[in-house]
């Protein structure tokens, strides 16, 4: 059987737990010092959430990669400006969304004049030819579908199956009401089986 | 009977592909749209689970702290017009530190012409010192 834990072995472990697992605030507040370490620490807290996001806007690694470091570099050089009224999260998040939004927006011109003609492989080596064709046929319609969202109900899509937050964060992050979110999801949700059963 | 519509919107609000309301179910048995709208969805959900799964590289840490170093502490060659700068000090300073030796020179040898001349001249008897030297020196025989 365990023992029960005395009062001064919890205050231990909670001091290690600060120690160990320093939060946001502090850490942004060391950052806005000048301090590259603390940023670094939000950076490994957040790149995985940030890079899912990306994911959602370009359904690509490598463009998910570079788009997730130019949000933290973003981040650190617009830091001075956080004023601590939402969350570093909340703050970071919206940076990400609108700046994926951006680069969608550079891609599709991209694609419009012809540069980015890439075809992704999502590497599914045992299957055979034809299996592979209708998938990647699917792949390319769910894409296509997902792009032609509206902004809104594309940064709502994605905080909200992407990066699985509740309908109260995705909402502070769009700076709207959790009810409005809501009807952003619901409305993205229908125009996507819309347009996925065309 | 549920309506395609009332499927459809009950469709859009389905969190979770595992749990499907029994009058979903019921429906789909007999309409082939909604069926394959389902499929649809089902379809999508297992497209953002696929790309939601995928794992950011350890490195981008590493990338985005060195890109954000290089902007604290910008090296002499990312600072073009520092380096334009220094480079004009460099070549003015050169100009005139030519122009100020040289200066120095010419007064150097003006005074020692001055002194010359002053022992010559008002010396009582100018140039015996010099005679006698030449005289008693036997280098040149």
């Amino acid at each position: 059987m365990g023992r029960a834990i005395s009062t001064s072995e919890l205050t231990i472990t909670v001091i290690f737990y600060m120690q160990t697992n320093p939060k946001d605030s502090d850490l942004v507040q060391q950052a806005q010092d000048g301090q590259t370490e603390a940023f670094s620490v939000l950076v490994d807290r957040y790149r995985q959430k940030v890079f899912q996001t990306c994911m959602g806007f370009l359904h690509n690694t490598d463009d998910a990669e570079d788009l997730t470091q130019e949000i933290f570099v973003k981040a650190w050089n617009a830091l001075k400006s956080f004023d601590g009224r939402a969350a570093f999260s909340t703050w970071l998040y919206r940076i990400a969304v609108n700046k994926a939004i951006n680069q969608t927006r550079r891609n599709k011109l991209r694609s419009f004049t012809g540069i980015n003609d890439e075809v992704t492989d999502s590497g599914f080596a045992d299957d055979d030819a034809e299996s592979k064709l209708l998938r990647s046929e699917q792949r390319a319609q769910i894409k296509s579908a997902v792009n032609r969202l509206k902004s809104n109900q594309k940064k709502a899509f994605v905080l909200f199956y992407y990066q699985e937050l509740s309908l109260i964060e995705v909402a502070e992050i769009l700076e709207m009401s959790p009810k409005a979110t809501e009807s952003l999801i619901f409305r993205s949700r229908k125009k996507l089986q819309k347009l996925l059963s065309r | 009977m549920m309506k395609c519509k009332d499927f459809n919107s009950q469709l859009a609000m389905l969190q979770d592909m595992g749990e499907i309301p029994a009058e979903m179910q019921e429906h789909m048995k007999h309409c082939d749209s909604c069926n394959e709208a389902f499929e649809k969805t089902h379809l999508l959900f297992d497209f953002v689970k696929e790309e939601k799964s995928q794992k950011v590289s350890p490195f981008v840490t590493t990338r985005i702290m060195g890109q954000i170093e290089r902007v604290e502490k910008p090296s002499w060659f990312t600072r073009p017009a520092l380096v334009v700068v220094m480079s004009i000090a460099v070549l003015v300073l050169g100009f005139f530190s030519a122009s100020l030796f040289s200066a120095q020179e010419s007064s150097k040898l003006a005074d020692s012409t001055e002194i010359i001349a002053t022992d010559y001249f008002f010396s009582e008897n100018p140039g015996s010192q010099l005679e006698e030297i030449w005289l008693n020196s036997y280098s040149y025989e």
